[in-house]
């Protein structure tokens, strides 16, 4: 991995046109900010880890157990 | 007769009759094979009528037979990317299509025999260019062009044997999140679990995602700038969260279909969608 060190204000790019900008580091609380083109997504990595979690617990969902989840979620929420 | 383990037993089916075997003679698949995880014990057998095919029979349930061939017998210089090991034969399950498309193996999931070991197992070739529907027997139409739809059969656990159409077969270029490796799949829906779909992976049709229209559970659901619904439908992925029916919805990340049949797993930059949105409550004793 390539370490860099940084004060506040100052710039790392990333190729051609990725930005990251320190903006503040307060505390171990650092502040960075991401200028990237739109087809870039850039998350928290945290926010992939979940969605692969997620992914991965729906992809063997049985089927019965699903439609017995579903029971009365949508349609017949008249039945008790 | 309570040591019976290495001799002799018999298999009754309903497709070869009734058949011999020893202990010796049983492939163990320790993975079963793709949408048939459950079945662990085969048997390899040959019938002259139908040589240089041969049966691959569950012991666990003789009713599943494959038709299998060396896919050497296709194309000699067949690869499944690396060497063989000794006494490893490479085996291509068969699928009899439909009368117009004739017959087709799948020469992109071999299954590898090790005589020796008695294991055998099914390997995906993701880097190949071989087609989970490589055509044997081409028929031709009268002007002598060769169809361009072709059908892909599914072995599922679940949905049973899936046809699909090669039309119908959605491309994720990217995969889904954590399933990278899986490109294409197919969209299904069974009566008893409307209103969900499900996205069900082509490459390993063990693998199937319950979705369900992000707009029945917040009709505000707000895809603004990531979404064209002129040509796009979208999706949330359904988790059961416990064994008393809780359901989560993934907001945070839809699955995007578009009309070129094309798909993917996007992630939503508003901190207001949570991956694990609560559908219900689990349901009440």
């Amino acid at each position: 991995m390539l370490v860099l060190s940084r004060k506040s204000g100052e710039v790392i790019n990333i190729g051609n046109n990725i930005r990251i900008t320190i903006i503040s580091s307060d505390r171990g609380i650092v502040r960075v900010g991401i200028d990237a083109p739109k087809d870039i997504p850039v998350h928290r990595k945290e926010v992939y880890d979940k969605i692969i979690e997620m992914n991965k617990s729906a992809a063997k969902t049985n089927a019965a157990d699903l439609r017995n989840a579903i029971g009365n979620t949508f349609a017949q929420k008249t039945e008790e | 007769m309570s040591q019976t383990k290495s001799e002799g037993a018999m298999l009754r089916t309903p497709d070869f009759g009734d058949i011999s075997f020893s202990g010796n003679h049983v492939f163990t698949f320790s993975e079963g094979l793709h949408g048939f995880e459950h079945l662990r014990k085969f048997i390899l057998i040959a019938e002259e009528a139908t040589e240089p095919f041969k049966w691959l029979i569950s012991i666990e349930n003789p009713a599943i037979g494959f038709a299998l061939i060396n896919p050497g017998h296709i194309d000699q210089n067949y690869t499944i990317g690396e060497p063989l090991g000794e006494n490893v034969v490479p085996m291509v399950i068969v699928a009899l299509v439909n009368d117009a498309l004739g017959t087709t193996t799948n020469m992109k999931a071999p299954i590898l025999f090790d005589c020796s070991a008695m294991t055998g197992q099914q390997i995906l070739l993701s880097g190949s260019n071989y087609s989970h529907t490589h055509q044997l027997a081409r028929q031709q139409d009268g002007a002598g062009v060769v169809q361009t739809t072709s059908i892909r059969r599914l072995y599922t656990s679940q949905f049973g044997v899936l046809d699909v159409a090669s039309d119908n077969i959605l491309t994720f270029s990217e995969g889904l999140l954590g399933f990278e490796k899986l490109r294409e799949f197919v969209l299904i829906s069974i009566d008893e679990t409307e209103p969900m779909k499900w996205l069900v992976s082509i490459e390993e049709p063990s693998i199937g995602f319950p979705l369900l229209s992000p707009w029945i559970i917040d009709a505000d659901y707000d895809l603004r700038n990531s979404y064209d619904p002129s040509t796009q439908a979208a999706f949330v992925v359904v988790t059961l969260v416990n064994p008393q029916g809780k359901m989560s919805a993934n907001m945070k990340a839809p699955v995007l279909i578009s009309g070129d049949h094309t798909g993917k797993q996007i992630i939503l930059n508003s901190d207001k969608y949570s991956p694990t949105y609560e559908i219900n409550r689990s349901k009440s004793a």
